[in-house]
């Protein structure tokens, strides 16, 4: 039997992240409407900031699953995060290389 | 104005996609493809990150905290991501109107599977001890009473998770399409477990995509994609106001004919 509910620690982080991240890109949607010229660079910035930590949040849930399931010492399950996180991993360092390459 | 619809487009694609445990991307491509006017590449990247968003807002919700099985999507998700960065590696040989095609046809099977199992509930009577590892048991809303269903085939749910990944980088969808009716109808995992599972896989199966989007140059919009984030944050929340009130056929109904027009848009109307 498993345990359907997250761990409330991840629920947190998570909720924090989408807070801020909304919190980020609506001021910087904001921003872009009321200012132009260098501040609307700022604006953007808000954006990227925004989305730049959505993104994130995949990593971070990944992450709190295996401390979850660490503490559990359901090894099994300790894995298989383990192995998401190599994969996710990869993707990022495939796509540094890419973008350092051209 | 364009930033306006595109926050119209993720308050849709966000409620449809919280309602049925999708990401919504099937609806917030072709809209902003068409609708707004973006290049294919740049409509997928940022559906690809609604995704993301209507996935975490899910799982935060009594829905998906009371529904999801962590364990069951923690195992997929390894399969779903090997697949979505296999998908990055198709995209160098794939033209777009392949890919469409091949979505849009394996949205014309799953909603014929869909259709054809509509009164599959997947739920085990009686006292139940064995449930097996990625096994549970849930409240049906509907009777009040728990259920308790166990995990069928989990080597066609890893084959499917790792084919919605594939599928989510090319499409720019989260692969929900896939994994809820493979779960629900062939896998045993009751309708709404399968909708909340899959809504945790799809963000994390997104990631890929995105870093492969931006590192290609196709996410250059940034109040775009803000204003399709905000807009699927207001209509996750929409959709699981109103997910509450329905009914599980009527979810699956409703499903199949959401897939059914997709596809005819993918394989007809492109």
């Amino acid at each position: 039997m498993t345990d359907d509910t997250s761990p409330p620690a991840l629920r947190g982080v998570i909720r924090m992240g989408l807070m801020t991240t909304a919190a980020s890109l609506g001021m910087g949607l904001v921003l872009s409407l009321v200012v132009s010229g260098p501040a609307a660079a700022a604006a953007a910035a808000l954006a990227w900031a925004g989305l730049a930590l959505l993104v994130a949040l995949p990593v971070l849930t990944v992450i709190g699953v295996l401390i979850d399931e660490w503490r559990r010492r359901e090894w099994s399950f300790v894995l298989a995060a383990v192995a998401a996180l190599v994969l996710l991993g990869f993707a990022i360092v495939r796509k540094m290389q890419w973008a350092l390459g051209a | 104005m364009f930033v306006l619809f595109t926050f119209l487009a993720g308050v849709g694609a966000g409620s449809v996609g919280a309602l049925l445990g999708l990401g919504g991307g099937i609806f917030l491509v072709p809209i902003l493809n068409i609708g707004v006017g973006l290049p294919i590449g740049q409509a997928t990247a940022i559906s690809l990150i609604t995704v993301i968003s209507t996935s975490n807002f899910v799982s935060l919700t009594s829905a998906g905290r009371k529904f999801a099985n962590v364990r069951l999507a923690l195992v997929l998700q390894v399969f779903s991501v090997a697949g979505a960065i296999a998908g990055t590696f198709l995209l160098d040989y794939l033209s777009p109107g392949g890919q469409e095609r091949v979505f849009g046809a394996t949205a014309a099977l799953v909603a014929m599977v869909m259709v054809s199992r509509l009164n599959h509930r997947n739920v085990l009577h009686g006292v139940v001890e064995d449930l097996g590892t990625l096994g549970g048991r849930v409240e049906d809303p509907e009777t009040g009473t728990e259920v308790a269903y166990r995990l069928r085939r989990l080597p066609l749910a890893v084959g499917v998770a790792g084919g919605a990944g594939v599928i989510s980088t090319l499409a720019g969808v989260g692969g929900g399409v896939l994994i809820v009716p493979a779960l629900n109808s062939w896998c045993g995992v009751p309708m709404r477990v399968a909708a909340a599972t899959s809504a945790a896989i799809i963000g994390v199966t997104a990631f890929p995509g995105v870093l492969d989007s931006y590192a290609r140059g196709n996410l250059t919009a940034p109040m775009l994609a803000a204003g399709a984030v905000l807009g699927a944050m207001v209509g996750s929340r929409l959709g699981f106001w109103v997910g509450a009130k329905v009914k599980v056929r009527s979810l699956k109904i409703f499903m199949a004919l959401v897939l059914a027009v997709v596809a005819s848009r993918y394989l007809f109307f492109k």
